[in-house]
């Protein structure tokens, strides 16, 4: 469950009647919050950023509805991008913390995106890595499998089995195509193997149902709004050869916000993992400069 | 729900997986072990590495953690999948025994050594590693490393 370590304290907390488990781990003035991504995976996607940030930080982590420790409801209106925030706030309030720099990657960007701007006094700086907000083109090849979703095929290949027929008859090998467009770099089966196992924890019927209903969800407008009311510090990381979020959502992230951009070049969607030693050496020199720690 | 595929117990080739690892070795030399500098000490003087002993770290990468332990006095060797890491190690530790292999079958004997370490080398989702997942940086991390060890050795994973 959850992220590999030694927690300082665990606990869940109701949000709309669901339950979400939480971590905590480290110790130190400072507080980063990371949030969860798409309940494909739980938060162990962490796993590099834990047992570092906490050397030095207070750190809490809870996983998305769908997948670790918390509910898997198989209802859609428990998911959608505008109601992660509230199960941020609820955390922050069940460890006692005030405000805190928040982490997202892909989905976890846009929440993480909600959650510094309709609670600005509990964000004080924000990362955001690979973000999949609503601000450019999707990928063209996404754009086909999400307009035939609900659709029979004859067969499937390639992103032809994002669609829910194949996740409800053919779930695990949905889940090693998808995480093989994730990991681009070459050699990557570790991290292959290692995401495919958090997907297993999940359901094809939990995974649908987080696809969540239109009334929650980020809209393009919505998402160039809030990108314009960041008021916090923000870094947004970004690899060029991220197969899942274009890079151009990145950019246009960043040029809203008016956060420094790290483009880098060769990653793909999961730089936190497969490149993690440069990306935790860009986090360092972002929280230090954006003073997160209140007493450095 | 019909799934295709069952949920085994496996593990990538090891080679690839040093291979993958390898990709970036400065950025691991320089960037990420110094930043677990702290946590490589705090092990070591929990673990109260002394003068002889005999160390092997698991999964060693480019081999700060043995170097900071034979500062303690202790004869540190290494094993990673990832022959570019390594031969950093072996730059910082030219008296240590650091090899390149698999972690799953390591070339010394059982019972060679009197601590074994691991640092994010040995994961829950690792063939082998213990479900004593609550308290990783006890004694029962893993049976590949355990089995490395003396009778009454310690074994310290993060």
């Amino acid at each position: 469950m959850l992220v590999e370590g030694d927690p300082v304290a665990t606990g869940t907390v109701r949000v709309r009647g669901q339950r979400i488990a939480w971590q905590e781990f480290g110790a130190g003035d400072g507080v980063v919050l990371l949030m969860p991504t798409w309940c494909i995976v739980h938060t162990d996607f962490w796993r590099h950023q834990v047992p570092w940030l906490s050397q030095r930080y207070r750190v809490l982590a809870f996983d998305e509805l769908g997948n670790g420790a918390s509910d898997r409801p198989t209802d859609p209106e428990h998911y959608g991008d505008l109601l992660v925030a509230d199960e941020a706030v609820a955390v922050l309030d069940a460890c006692a913390v005030e405000h805190a720099a928040v982490m997202g990657v892909s989905q976890g960007g846009p929440w993480a995106l909600a959650l510094a701007v309709r609670h600005p006094d509990r964000v004080n700086a924000a990362v955001f890595i690979a973000p999949n907000a609503p601000l450019a083109a999707e990928h063209a090849e996404c754009v086909a499998a999400d307009e035939r979703f609900n659709d029979v095929h004859a067969s499937h290949d390639g992103w032809s089995k994002w669609n829910r027929h194949y996740w409800l008859s053919n779930f695990h090998d949905f889940l090693r195509f998808f995480f093989s467009q994730c990991f681009t770099e070459p050699d990557s089966q570790e991290q292959i193997d290692h995401f495919f196992d958090m997907g297993a924890q999940t359901t094809p019927e939990a995974l649908l149902a987080s696809l969540g209903t239109d009334a929650n969800q980020l809209t393009a407008e919505l998402a160039s709004s809030y990108a314009r009311r960041v008021r916090c510090p923000s870094l947004v990381i970004h690899g060029d050869q991220d197969a899942i979020t274009p890079l151009a959502r990145g950019e246009e992230l960043a040029r809203l916000a008016g956060s420094e951009l790290i483009v880098m070049a060769g990653s793909g969607h999961e730089p936190q993992c497969r490149n993690h030693e440069v990306v935790n050496a860009h986090i360092n020199s972002f929280l230090e400069t954006a003073n997160v720690r209140r007493h450095p | 729900m019909t799934n295709d595929i069952e949920v085994t117990q496996r593990h990538a080739d090891w080679t690839v997986v040093g291979r993958g690892w390898g990709h970036a070795v400065e950025n691991f030399a320089t960037l990420s072990e110094p930043a677990n500098v702290r946590e490589y000490v705090s092990m070591h003087e929990h673990l109260r590495i002394g003068p002889g002993d005999r160390l092997l770290d698991i999964a060693c990468g480019s081999g700060l953690a043995v170097e900071l332990a034979h500062l303690s006095g202790a004869v540190g060797a290494g094993i990673d999948a990832s022959e570019r890491l390594v031969a950093v190690a072996c730059d910082r530790n030219p008296d240590a025994d650091m090899q390149v292999g698999d972690m799953h079958a390591p070339p010394s004997a059982d019972g060679t050594f009197d601590v074994v370490t691991s640092f994010r080398g040995i994961w829950g989702t690792t063939p082998e590693a213990s479900t004593n997942r609550s308290r990783p940086n006890q004694t029962r991390a893993s049976p590949l490393a355990s089995r490395r060890c003396t009778g009454g050795c310690h074994v310290g994973r993060r």
